[in-house]
């Protein structure tokens, strides 16, 4: 009796669930607890929902208050400020750096008393829910090196991204759906999202994230043809792992595993994702919660309820992509726009997640890959301006999962524009935080490509505690 | 392919089905040669083989 006839036979002889007995072995199901078998320490949050504003939002219509600035305005950015910060070919070579104040209001919220822009009324309401970092800070001046380090760890493409990390390290909470899943905001425009933001780089190739479409078919060649019975393609499956049971034993190639496992988990997903994305058993009170554009497909508000959905079945990191964060110019009315999109819905999910119970073991992340200058890109007039990429300072927050609510981390100057003292958060160090929540030294979580082993955080990065519990 | 003629054999109706997706549309010829349970069966086979590893990975 072979390893597959051994495996079935007990199987049924153990009254498992039938899928038990197709494929080589739990690994190839989705069913390992990943490479480290057990976290290294007990883990705060169980999954992630990264709520990614791409395109690098503004700091100054959000989440920087800086009432010096409306002072300055029109002025030139003293240059001391500036100092020796890099600038894009945009607006480096602009003769004039003119301060740009924001029009909108802040005022202190709950109890914490953080100050939010008037654009985020309803993240403003749940804002002794979140930690707000001021000081986040990248290496990378341009969008596609930016996003790619902000996933990867890496700005050169190639590494795998946080979500087939944690899949990798910790394995999968349900076999009937992908650990990690990304959906992305439909018909919204701007700086390109590439598949490597999700990918998994040198890691196996189950481990990439799974594109959930909006569309009636969520993802894209999952459902069988006419003609083609459920029975009909699990027989199809079990005949080709035979076969390639065969090729294994002389080839061994690990690649083969990872097409079989995809094939299973795409079958599995035959049944299980219809039902994720079925938001007809959902409450008008939730739509309600979420805001009116919920009920339409595709709107950031229905990808953030479908995330809820995806983490109560225990998908592991959920990614959700907002793109338009660019505000090169209009900034006024662009941050408006984007805020209008995104702020109800962040909010709601954060409130629908904590009556749920969810929220302390969920961890959500709102940010993108930068911020935005002080000064005006382009012509700065009583209303209108631009602002251009700011890598050295940019807020983002992180709520529920063993992060503390109600509280800042680290402060900029009067033009956001310069981290002020210790406080300040690199990628890496973000990265180094988001595995020690999930329960992982991020110095332990190794995978060796090429002669060397690697890691998300490489040879950087340290877990910042003064965010946590 | 025993099986799948067995199978496509007792269910003819869902074997036309099958023959039907897919660009290539099947022409007189090759319905008249064979029955559809028989292309249906083929069709299974061919798509079982085209998806092995040995099929695309030169080794």
């Amino acid at each position: 009796m072979n390893r597959k006839e051994f495996l079935k036979r007990s199987a049924a002889a153990a009254g498992i669930a039938p899928w038990l007995s197709y494929g080589f072995d739990g690994t190839q199901l989705g069913l390992a607890s990943g490479v480290l078998g057990a976290p290294h320490h007990r883990p705060k949050a169980r999954r992630i929902i990264y709520l990614y504003m791409a395109g690098g939002p503004s700091q100054f219509e959000t989440f920087s208050h800086k009432p010096e600035m409306a002072r300055w305005a029109g002025k030139e950015l003293p240059k001391e400020i500036l100092g020796e910060q890099r600038l894009t070919g945009m607006s480096g070579n602009q003769a004039s750096l003119p301060v740009a104040a924001s029009p909108y209001a802040f005022r202190p919220h709950g109890e914490s008393g953080i100050e939010i822009s008037e654009l985020l009324p309803h993240t403003a309401g749940i804002v002794d829910n979140i930690c707000l970092v001021n000081t986040m800070h990248s290496e990378a001046i341009n969008h596609g090196p930016a996003n790619t380090f902000m996933q990867t760890g890496s700005q050169i493409a190639g590494r795998p991204s946080i979500g087939a990390w944690l899949r990798y390290g910790l394995g999968s909470d349900n076999p009937n759906l992908p650990p990690f899943v990304v959906m992305r905001t439909k018909g919204k425009g701007g700086q390109p999202l590439f598949a490597r933001l999700w990918g998994n780089g040198f890691l196996p190739a189950e481990y990439q994230g799974v594109m959930f479409r909006p569309e009636s078919d969520p993802v894209l060649y999952l459902n069988n043809p006419g003609g083609m019975q459920d029975s009909a393609r699990r027989s199809m499956l079990d005949r080709l792992h035979e076969l390639e049971q065969l090729s294994q034993e002389k080839i061994f190639d690990p690649a083969i595993d990872s097409r079989l496992a995809q094939y299973e988990m795409a079958y599995r997903m035959q049944s299980s994702v219809p039902d994720a994305v079925d938001l007809t058993t959902e409450t008008d009170e939730v739509f309600s919660l979420y805001g009116p554009d919920s009920k339409e497909a595709g709107t950031f508000a229905n990808n953030c309820i479908m995330a809820r959905r995806l983490a109560e079945r225990g998908v592991k990191f959920i990614q959700l992509y907002h793109q338009g964060w660019d505000q090169h110019g209009n900034c006024p009315k662009g941050v408006k726009n984007q805020c209008q999109e995104t702020d109800q819905a962040s909010a709601a999910l954060i409130t629908d997640l904590k009556r749920r119970g969810l929220l302390d073991d969920t961890l959500v992340i709102w940010g993108g890959e930068f911020g935005r200058t002080a000064y005006s890109q382009g012509k700065l007039t009583a209303d209108n301006y631009g602002r251009d990429h700011h890598p050295a300072c940019f807020p983002l927050w992180m709520a529920g999962g063993g992060v503390r609510g109600g509280m800042t981390y680290g402060e900029t100057d009067a033009f956001g524009t310069n981290p002020l003292g210790e406080e300040k958060m690199h990628v890496h160090d973000f990265h180094a935080t988001l595995l020690h929540l999930l329960g992982i030294d991020h110095k332990r979580l190794t995978y060796k490509f090429q002669g060397r082993s690697f890691r998300l955080t490489d040879v950087h990065g340290h877990v910042n505690h003064d965010l946590l519990v | 392919m025993t099986e799948q003629r067995d199978y496509f054999a007792a269910q003819p109706e869902i074997a036309k089905e099958l023959t039907a997706v897919g660009k290539t549309k099947l022409d007189k010829q090759t319905t008249e040669a064979h029955s559809h349970s028989e292309i249906a069966a083929w069709t299974m086979v061919a798509s079982t083989v085209l998806n092995l590893d040995a099929y695309y990975m030169v080794r």
